[in-house]
């Protein structure tokens, strides 16, 4: 049970077009699913819905099994959100954040303590446990903010750009790590700009173009569709195949 | 998992985590430590030594005396010393009060002819002195004046006795011995009642601010408070939480402010209070604890308006702009209640920060009272409490967490609004009327034209201005400023000079009825308005053109359309009255504006018209000729001392049928036609649509 969305919509402005529209998605436990399109399209904006973040125009969620509209406190306790921002509290040590949040997601202190070790050794930050978040690297505090994310151990992960702004190394890190998240049956929702990463780590990718998913399935079945030789080729000639559409038919 | 823990235990953890946070923030700590242990030895000091500057500065100055009429020797000698320096004034009676005005000297005495002649008769000489009460330096003159007048006296009197061979006791038969009560602790205790409590609800303020802003903006714009909102806690908790921790930081901001204010009056300043004759001032401990207590409520509510205004900012400086008016409307209040005359009582226990101020101030002074002293403890707990429950619903929200995004570069700045919230029109005014109160009227009673001139330009105009510039409100429609129509400017011509007589005669028939304005305040207005020394270009500049157009920008600009909902522009309008209720809306403010029960009716009745002319010309600018030429025929009959004041109190009795009649008809005539000129933002025939 992952992550199942049906015809979302959602729009900021009522005289504009809308953010997304009509996005229907489902991850199912030990996938990988990317979520790919340029900057505006409406990656954020859905994984916020996705989250409960954002209220939705239309359309329904169900994150592990259960509705977000109604049930949303189970539904946020069996998710694990990334955002694309990933702040961390400056003031508060890695522990002490970390301890927080366990705290939040109602964890017994000893079973935080434990899910500390495990994160630390597993993300490599043990020795910056005692540390002030403010004197992370941008590296670092991805992987606490990783650890964060996983510290409830839930059932299904959505990352917003997890890799946007790290240098190859840190992306390594992430890889693995999400990698490391299907091995163990969990639902894995990311977004990314980066299509050779997306080629390498999705078991399926959805296409975003204006708040529209133009195309979704496995990145070698892309290929061969569109004749390309890279998912980034593909993409963009997916991308122009669906303006000449739209210029077709403009009432549409 | 979660689900069975208790919002109280989540709150609880949230508070304790930003405690944590905001105690290890340097600048919190600096406001609420350090300042408070810094600040008040510095000013103590640096006040004392001032203060003790200033008095040497002036005791030293001498006093001129210009005596009129010639003194005899012992007078002469009398009026000659340390602290008198006197000259002949060689000038007709009616320039003396001139050359005291004009601060050529401080005071003026006059010594009548044949004065020694009838001393040596043993008679009594009767000496007239002129002085400036409103002028420090003329009050410190006839104080010095009196004194050796006294002692001369009291020398003459001494010789008289003796040449009768009389006891002095003949003529003293009591002797009083005083002294005063006072202990040295409720000097103490007078002394710091006069600063503390504004001091306290500042320094609350100000240690409630950047907690409020950092937990909440600050989180937002470091991206925290979105993975915060993940987690499956409930919103309430987390708001309780934090708002609780500001309001922690807030209490012991202002409990430190309170120790280090005590200790600095009470050991720092012994220097000076010695020096002004106090000895031994001791702090009133207990009261100081008690008001500690009282700071709680105080903090809770502050905090719990911060935390919601914060909360729509998107960014830490959107949250600094939006909370420092926020903090100046809080401190206004708290400064008038500073103001002698105001005293806690049940009603003004229920009006906000004022309430705090005012119980801070009886219980440090020990005059505190149980039933009010509850009551403002309660009200501003309920006023918490209402501001906790706002800023919940703002927590809710997602556009709370989401404003819409600007994007850099791009100029998508939204577009100029077509007229200002009711809200912000009525802080508008209030901050305007706190202004005047506290700067306006002072000013005017220094030099009236120049303080009106200030009072209008600076504390009306300048505040519209600033609402117009910085709430992004166009100024043609939030205000009115559009071209008329010539009817309109015609109407207003006729109907404005015409109005000012018609008013008087109502007032003048009805109000001396039920109202009679008292003597005093006529002459007094008489003597200030109509003022014939001032040239009439002055008088028609302050009295009758700034007015004319700052007031009206205020009443028929901002207040007008913010509450006003011409039917024209339909249902989705946000503004609340219909025409007639805007109408006695706009006049009773507009009379309430002017702080007099005297001129009630009479503003009222102008207040009520120019906002009718307003509404139906669409535009603002006959509203002002209307007031101009009100104001301007008021001083024109003023000067003329037939006795019609501004806006037509109803000075006198010049009343006249034909006069009235043709006044009337003048006035029907231009209301006529400023009723027919609508263009644009009237009210349709069919009157407003919805409830
Ligand atoms: N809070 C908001 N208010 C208004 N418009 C928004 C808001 N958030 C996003 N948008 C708009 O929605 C569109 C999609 O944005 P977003 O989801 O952030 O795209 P992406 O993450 O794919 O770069 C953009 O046009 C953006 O301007
Ligand atoms: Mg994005």
């Amino acid at each position: 049970m992952g992550i199942v969305a049906r015809e979302l919509c959602k729009r900021f402005d009522p005289a504009g077009p809308p953010a997304v529209e009509g996005l229907s998605l489902e991850v199912v436990a030990g996938e990988i699913y990317g979520l790919i399109g340029p900057n505006g399209a409406g990656k954020t904006t859905t994984l916020r819905m996705l989250a409960g973040l954002m209220q939705p125009s239309g359309g329904e969620v169900w994150i592990g099994g259960h509705p977000l509209a109604s049930e949303a406190e189970a539904a946020r306790a069996a998710l694990g959100f990334l955002t694309g921002t990933t702040g961390l509290y400056a003031r508060l040590s890695v522990r002490e954040l970390l301890g927080y949040f366990g705290a939040l997601y109602g964890l017994a202190p000893a079973a935080v303590a434990r899910r500390i070790d495990e994160l630390s050794a597993l993300l490599q930050f043990a020795p910056l446990l005692e540390r002030r978040c403010a004197a992370l690297s941008t590296g670092e505090r991805q992987r606490v903010s990783l650890a964060r994310a996983v510290l409830h151990d839930p059932r299904v992960l959505i990352l917003d750009e997890p890799t946007a702004g790290l240098d190859v190394v840190a992306s390594r890190f992430v890889a693995d790590f999400v990698r490391d998240a299907r091995g163990r049956g969990r639902a894995i929702l990311f977004s990314t700009h980066y299509m050779t990463e997306a080629e390498l780590l999705c078991d399926r990718i959805g296409l975003l173009h204006a708040g529209c998913k133009i195309w979704e399935g496995t990145p070698p079945a892309l290929k061969a569709e569109l004749e390309a030789s890279s998912l980034e080729d593909a993409f963009l000639r997916l991308l122009a195949r669906s303006e000449r559409q739209a210029a077709t038919e403009p009432s549409a | 998992m979660s689900g069975e823990r208790s919002t109280r235990a989540i709150a609880w953890l949230v508070y304790r985590k930003e405690l944590r946070e905001t105690l290890r923030d340097r600048r919190t700590l600096l406001v609420m430590v350090l300042l408070p242990l810094a600040l008040y030895p510095l000013v103590g000091v640096g006040v004392s030594q001032w203060v003790g500057a200033q008095q040497a500065a002036r005791e030293e100055q001498p006093s001129r005396i210009g005596i009129a009429g010639r003194p005899w020797p012992a007078l002469a000698t009398a009026l000659a010393g340390k602290t008198l320096r006197s000259s002949e004034l060689a000038r007709p009676p009616a320039e003396r009060e001139h050359a005291l005005r004009a601060g050529a000297v401080d005071a003026v005495l006059t010594v009548p002819e044949g004065a020694e002649a009838r001393l040596a008769a043993e008679g009594t000489v009767e000496l007239a002195l002129l002085y400036d009460e409103t002028r420090e330096s003329s009050s410190l003159a006839r104080q010095r004046v009196l004194d050796a007048l006294a002692r001369l006296e009291k020398q003459i009197r001494a010789e008289r006795l003796k040449a009768r061979s009389l006891p002095p006791s003949l003529i003293a038969p009591l002797k009083t011995v005083e002294r005063s009560t006072a202990r040295p602790r409720e000097v103490g205790a007078h002394l710091l009642s006069g600063v503390l409590p504004m001091l306290v609800v500042l320094m609350v303020l100000l240690g409630a601010f950047y907690p409020a802003i950092d937990l909440t903006a600050g989180e937002k714009e470091r991206g925290t408070l979105e993975t915060l909102f993940t987690t499956p806690v409930p919103r309430g908790a987390l708001v309780a939480g934090k708002f609780l921790a500001v309001a922690t930081i807030a209490t012991l901001t202002g409990i430190l402010n309170l120790g280090s204010l005590g200790l600095t009056v009470g050991l720092g300043f012994g220097a000076a209070f010695k020096a002004a004759g106090i000895t031994g001032a001791l702090i009133p401990w207990s009261a100081l604890a008690l008001t500690a207590l009282a700071l709680v409520p105080s903090a809770l509510f502050f905090s719990a308006v911060m935390v919601a205004v914060a909360a729509i900012a998107r960014s830490f400086k959107e949250a600094q702009n939006l909370l420092t008016p926020v903090y100046l409307v809080c401190v206004l209040p708290a400064m008038v209640a500073q103001l002698p005359g105001f005293s806690l009582t049940p009603l003004t226990a229920l009006v906000p920060v004022v309430n705090i101020s005012l119980l801070a101030r009886d219980l440090i002074a020990g005059k505190a009272q149980l039933l009010p002293a509850t009551l403002a403890l309660v009200a501003t707990l309920a006023y918490a409490l209402v501001a906790l429950r706002i800023a919940g619903r703002i927590w809710q929200s997602e556009r709370m967490l989401f404003a819409p995004e600007q994007r850099p570069g791009a100029a998508r700045r939204a577009p100029l609004r077509p007229r200002p919230l009711p809200a912000e029109a009525a802080f508008l005014l209030l901050l305007v009327m706190a202004l005047i109160l506290l700067v306006g009227n002072p000013l005017q009673a220094r030099g009236l034209v120049s303080g009106i001139l200030v009072t209008e330009w600076g504390l009306i105009a300048l505040p519209v201005i600033a609402l117009v510039r910085f709430g992004r409100l166009e100024p043609g429609a939030a205000l009115g400023l559009r071209v008329p129509s010539p009817r309109a400017l015609l109407g207003a011509l006729l109907a404005g000079a015409s109005a000012w007589y018609l008013v008087g005669v109502l007032v003048e028939s009805v109000q001396q009825r039920v109202l009679p304005i008292p003597r005093e305040l006529l002459d007094e207005i008489r003597k200030t308005l109509f003022s014939v020394e001032r040239p009439l270009a002055v008088d028609l500049f302050a009295l009758a053109l700034s007015p004319a157009i700052c007031e009206e920008l205020l009443f028929r600009g901002v207040l007008l359309r913010a509450s006003w909902r011409p039917s024209a522009a339909g249902a989705r309008a946000a503004s609340p009255l219909a025409t007639p209720a805007a109408v006695v809306l706009n006049g009773l403010l507009f009379a309430l504006f002017h702080l007099s029960i005297y001129r009630l009716l009479p503003t009222f009745l102008l207040g009520a018209v120019l906002a009718l002319t307003a509404m139906r010309t669409g535009s603002i600018l006959p509203a002002m000729l209307f007031h101009l030429l009100n104001n301007a025929a008021a001083i024109l009959a003023g000067r003329q001392a037939s006795g019609v004041s501004l806006e037509a109190a109803g000075l006198g009795s010049s009343f006249s049928l034909p006069l009235a009649a043709g006044a009337a008809a003048l006035f029907a005539t231009g209301m006529a036609l400023l009723w027919r000129s609508g263009e644009g933002l009237r009210s349709g025939p069919a009157g407003p649509r919805d409830p």
